[in-house]
């Protein structure tokens, strides 16, 4: 029996190519607050996402490219966490059945957080502390959920 | 090189004499006399002399000089040295000159500039050569300012030279002798020319690129900016912790208040760890900050998921797997469980089919949405196990926090017990030392803001490079020009780095030339490091620090001197103000003895030469013994009996007055041996 699940053919996710040039500024913050020596493309991306999601913030399908996240490297959580919003944002759980529609959902929303990331970057003078502030209400929020 | 003659003229006390030890044999000059007779003015002449440095106003003109001019004089303060400069026997007078007006207030009116004339005569030559072009440079080439702490030394601190005041001293001689100011140069004009270039490009490319220029230029100028402000920051910090540990060392050395301050110390180091603790700590709060916050984020996707799930589990779409198989096996037997008979195209065979069809697809969701839901369980176990690990960090930080302040509060403490104390000194050092604390929090935390915005400042200028890179494509002229600022971005890097390289090289060989002196005064295997922020430390065999006897701490200062000039091949002499600062009688026997070993050396083995200025408590006739073999002419700064308060004299031999006290009479009398 073939699988009823439409494979994508893509190997990478793209960024947003009008607010790609702000990643390099945005990987500085994330470094100087944290110990971390690397902040990787996929720490960079799920931050994107994450801002573009919680604020239902899209911006249009970035032309097709691999210069985000290479799939091969996405983890099954990874992938769980994209799937939950592909479903919350169509509403249709069969959007699962099509790799390549949930995949253009989480670029859609990436591209939204990259966008708005970007703006605070400019605006901002503390931009660090803003960002780590504002994941640490999130944090504690969704703690309280629980 | 040898100062042959000095002569002062109405220069603080000293108004009128002449040193001139050209006729006489040995290169050890010591120049005596008691407190307040000049011979701290003697080294001051000396270095305005040399250096131009001004001593205050009140002991710059004489006021001997002064008191004998009328309202309306012209009065000249004059230092003028003559210098034999090699063993060719090259000989430079220099001299500096400034003239004064008496007028009817206290204060003299100065009358223009200090005026420099520097003369030379090669040895084969008969009259002297004045230097016209520019005296100042032919002077700093031979006593370069940055030196002046190897030239001029002051005895007194000599003890805690390399703890204290040495670090600023040798970066600047390091810096001196490996010819930085060169390669900043070099670094200075190529990027200036990088900048032209950059207009030209941006010119020849059009509007856009212009305006990237514009930007490039202003954003690169912010960056100079940055690095300048945080500079000096950090060079107040540097100035601001060296006095700070300064002053915790008086205070240590002070009596009655030893176990206070050395309290002190350790809390010192307390804090220190504690906010090297803190900073880890809060480091590693923001990234969990960052993993967890992120995720956080997205949790608002499981709601939807959750109903899903629910619903699918209703309506039986997840395992158990369904199995069309087993379904389509029975349209091929033809007979249905119920027991209705099957025939391909008829209303129950087509109902079935589109039922299998129906529940495939719902059980491949199924089947994902399982999958996804036992995976965002984890996730959700995740959020919750980070938010704990968040607040632990956060809890630690608290702590860390409290620790710290804790430790500061008992610093507080402790300082304000050594405020009671009577004597005024110290509490006013306490009150320094308090105000330096506080200012020292403000600059670590400016200079760390800074650091931060010139990465990021640096970060801008370079995406600005590679965009105005990117808009002059394709413009061959431009791109040959781009070429050429490229070239020319690489030598000023390269400048920088071959900047950092001589800087090691000649820290290496400082480090060796001393290590190979210092096995002299301190038997084992000793290794001296100069570190990279030029702190001088003698390490034992297993690498560790060396605690120093305080005749050890002041010979390493003149050990580092004469290393010094080995190292940098200028001769210039050794003028050294209470060369035995504070010593006790043992010490002071035993760095006599060191240093008489060492300016054998140096001053008998070379045509080099040492100045050391001493009172009577300094130079008894026990030191007078151990320096015996050098054969040091002996002068002495003395009262003028007329005006002793305002003018001394110079005279060769030893202080008649010594003769008449304590153990200069006792050698005069032959009681010692």
């Amino acid at each position: 029996m073939t699988s009823m699940i439409k494979k994508t053919k893509r190997l990478g996710l793209s960024w947003d190519s009008d607010f790609q040039s702000h990643l390099g500024a945005l990987e500085f913050h994330l470094k100087k607050n944290t110990e971390k020596n690397r902040i990787s493309n996929l720490d960079l991306f799920m931050l994107c996402l994450g801002i573009g999601f919680e604020a239902k913030q899209k911006r249009p399908t970035p032309p097709r490219k691999t210069d985000a996240v290479r799939l091969a490297d996405i983890k099954e959580k990874t992938l769980a966490i994209w799937q939950a919003i592909a479903v919350s944002d169509t509403g249709n759980p069969e959007v699962l059945l099509d790799e390549d529609l949930v995949f253009d959902i989480i670029e859609q929303y990436a591209a939204g957080g990259l966008m708005i990331l970007s703006v605070e970057m400019e605006n901002r003078p503390d931009f660090a502390g803003w960002l780590s502030g504002k994941l640490y209400k999130q944090s504690e929020a969704v703690s309280k959920i629980k | 090189m040898k100062i042959e003659k000095v002569s002062v003229r109405n220069f603080g006390i000293i108004a009128d004499i002449d040193l001139d030890v050209s006729a006489k044999e040995g290169s050890l000059v010591f120049l005596n006399g008691r407190n307040g007779r000049g011979k701290t003015t003697f080294q001051s002449a000396l270095r305005w002399c040399f250096f131009g440095d001004e001593p205050v106003a009140a002991k710059f003109l004489s006021s001997w000089a002064l008191n004998n001019a009328k309202i309306g004089d012209t009065l000249t303060t004059r230092v003028e040295a003559e210098i034999t400069m090699d063993t060719a026997g090259t000989i430079a007078v220099i001299e500096r000159t400034q003239l004064f007006q008496k007028t009817d207030s206290v204060v003299p009116k100065r009358l223009g500039q200090p005026q420099l004339t520097v003369k030379i005569r090669k040895a084969d030559a008969g009259s002297l050569t004045d230097i016209k072009a520019d005296p100042e440079m032919w002077l700093q080439s031979f006593f370069p300012k940055r030196l002046i702490n190897f030239f001029l030394f002051d005895g007194e601190m000599m003890k805690n030279f390399f703890d204290l005041k040495v670090k600023g001293a040798v970066e600047n001689a390091v810096r001196e002798i490996a010819g930085v100011d060169r390669f900043d140069n070099i670094a200075q004009n190529m990027a200036a020319a990088e900048t032209i270039l950059n207009r030209k490009i941006a010119k020849l490319t059009g509007a856009k690129a212009e305006k990237i220029n514009i930007q490039l230029e202003a954003q690169q100028k912010l960056l100079v900016e940055i690095y300048l402000e945080w500079k000096t920051l950090s060079d107040q910090l540097a100035v601001n912790n060296s006095r700070s540990e300064e002053i915790s060392n008086i205070l240590q050395g002070l009596e009655g208040q030893a176990d206070a301050a050395e309290r002190l110390k350790y809390l010192d180091a307390e804090e220190a760890d504690h906010k090297s603790k803190l900073t880890r700590a809060e480091e590693e709060f923001q990234s969990e900050i960052l993993t967890n916050g992120t995720n956080s984020l997205l949790v608002g996707a499981f709601p939807e998921l959750k109903k899903q799930v629910a619903r699918a589990k209703q309506e039986d779409w997840l395992p158990p797997p369904f199995e069309p198989a087993r379904l389509e096996k029975l349209i091929e037997d033809g007979t249905c469980i119920c027991g209705t008979h099957l025939t391909p195209g008829d209303h129950f065979t087509k109902a079935l089919q589109s039922l299998i069809e129906k529940h495939r697809v719902s059980s491949g969701v199924g089947k994902v949405l399982d999958l996804m839901s036992r995976q965002i369980d984890l996730v959700e176990v995740n959020l919750q196990q980070g938010w704990r690990v968040i607040q632990d960090k956060n809890v630690s930080i608290m702590q860390i926090s409290k620790d710290i302040s804790r430790v500061q509060k008992e610093k507080e403490r402790l300082l304000e017990i050594m405020k009671g104390s009577d004597v005024t000194e110290i509490r006013l050092l306490v009150e320094e030392k308090k105000n330096l604390d506080k200012e020292r929090e403000r600059l670590v935390t400016t200079t760390a803001i800074l650091l931060g915005q010139n990465e990021s400042q640096t970060y801008k200028v370079e995406t600005l490079q590679k965009e105005l890179a990117q808009a002059t494509e394709g413009n061959k002229e431009a791109e040959v020009l781009q070429d050429e600022a490229k070239f020319a971005r690489e030598i000023a890097e390269a400048a920088g780095k071959i900047h950092q390289s001589a800087i090691k090289q000649v820290r290496q060989r400082l480090q060796e030339s001393f290590t190979e002196k210092f096995a002299v005064i301190k038997k084992g295997k000793f290794i001296t490091e100069i570190t990279s922020d030029f702190e001088v430390k003698t390490l034992n065999e297993f690498g560790h620090e060396t605690e120093l006897s305080e005749g050890e701490k002041m010979m390493k200062a003149y050990i580092f001197a004469i290393a010094l000039r080995e190292v940098i091949n200028l001769g210039f002499p050794l003028v050294v103000d209470t060369p035995f600062g504070r010593l006790d009688s043992p010490n002071r026997a035993e760095l006599a003895k060191m240093l008489s070993k060492f300016l054998e050396d140096e001053v008998s083995n070379s045509n080099r030469q040492a100045f050391f200025l001493m009172q009577d408590t300094e130079y008894t006739p026990y030191t007078r013994k151990y320096f015996e073999k050098l054969k040091p002419i002996e002068a002495y700064l003395a009262k003028d009996d007329k005006y002793e308060n305002i003018k001394s004299d110079l005279d060769y031999g030893i202080d008649p007055d010594w003769l008449l006290y304590e153990s200069w009479k006792d050698w005069a009398e032959g009681k010692l041996g």
